[in-house]
């Protein structure tokens, strides 16, 4: 019987989330998205738009605007090592420049924006760049995750050494 | 019901409402309401192959979870849902942003609603701006957010 990993141990990121800096580069990943990993996510939430399913104004079938908050969570965790008390999504943003296409290669890049701290939490804002194959760039995205799950005690909240703005919103 | 045969429950159904250079500051979006269930989760997560906090209950209780929540991921998809009929083709230029400020557990329906909060013209396109929301069976927002698009 194969081993099954929680998605927790899948992560290969090594640099510890609370020697975070604001500029880290969190480096790049390249992807195609499938039909079916489309069609799956329609079976998930029960939105079968027929431009995600069969064909539409922009030529062919285009992935749906949220589709891609998983991608730039694994580039995040491919750089920073899954914290042991585990994380939360905070805040998503997405900047639509060009429809994303099913079957189409694009690279996202990533750095590390912003930290701060709020209610318990950790706040880490990355900002993500998507280009197409010649470099144009067709989404920008932020994604803010918070650590760890579990509130902690405000005064042990915050990481030694990191660059914590202490207000936000 | 046609022929006395049921409709598909899950085929696809445009909004009633969409976003128009008529559109008004306050037009209220055709809500979309979704029931969420652990299968749903796992199969968004791609279960059994993965699993966490999303799909298991020993992985959602070493975390402090009394039982699994739905990724953030998944629940931004309903908001992202409500963008798309609403804007149509104008989501292009757009934008959305999510805050995730509860917790969506298994079983719970969430409904998503929306308003409009601005208008202005650029050049000759009208540009909207939605506040969208979703709250669960208690009426707790569980997600809040703000888009930006064009009317088609």
């Amino acid at each position: 019987m194969t081993e099954r990993k929680t998605v927790e141990q899948l992560y290969r990121g090594t640099h510890p989330l609370e020697e975070a800096t604001i500029g880290d580069q969190l480096g790049s990943l390249d992807f195609v998205i499938s039909a079916a990993q489309i069609e799956r996510n329609a079976w998930a939430n029960d939105d079968y738009n027929p431009w995600y399913m069969d064909d539409s104004p922009f030529g062919g079938r285009i992935i749906t605007p949220v589709f891609l908050a998983s991608f730039d969570a694994t580039l995040f965790y491919a750089y920073y090592a899954y914290p042991p008390g585990g994380s939360l999504f905070a805040k998503q943003e997405f900047e639509y420049l060009v429809p994303l296409k099913i079957g189409t290669k694009y690279t996202m890049t990533g750095a590390l924006a912003d930290i701060y701290r709020r209610r318990g939490r950790t706040f880490y804002v990355a900002a993500m760049s998507i280009t197409d194959q010649d470099g144009t760039e067709v989404m920008r995205m932020s994604k803010t995750v918070a650590a760890p799950v579990r509130p902690v005690d405000e005064a042990t909240a915050a990481p030694s050494g990191a660059d914590v703005t202490e207000t936000r919103e | 019901m046609s022929g006395g045969l049921p409709p598909d429950p899950t085929g696809y159904r445009d909004s009633t409402v969409q976003a128009s250079a008529d559109t008004q500051v306050g037009q209220e979006l055709e809500p979309i309401v979704k029931h969420v269930t652990l299968d749903k989760s796992r199969i968004y997560q791609g279960w059994p192959e993965v699993r966490n906090r999303h799909t298991d209950y020993q992985a959602a209780q070493a975390t402090g979870l009394t039982e699994p929540n739905i990724n953030g991921g998944q629940t931004a998809e309903y908001l992202g849902e409500l963008f798309i009929k609403f804007f149509g083709s104008g989501f292009v230029g757009g934008s959305l942003l999510v805050k995730f400020i509860g917790f969506v557990s298994i079983n719970d329906t969430v409904t998503v609603r929306g308003v409009v909060t601005g208008t202005e013209t650029e050049g000759n396109r009208v540009k909207l701006t939605v506040d969208l929301w979703a709250e669960n069976q208690d009426r707790v927002k569980v997600l809040a957010g703000t888009a930006t698009g064009y009317a088609s």
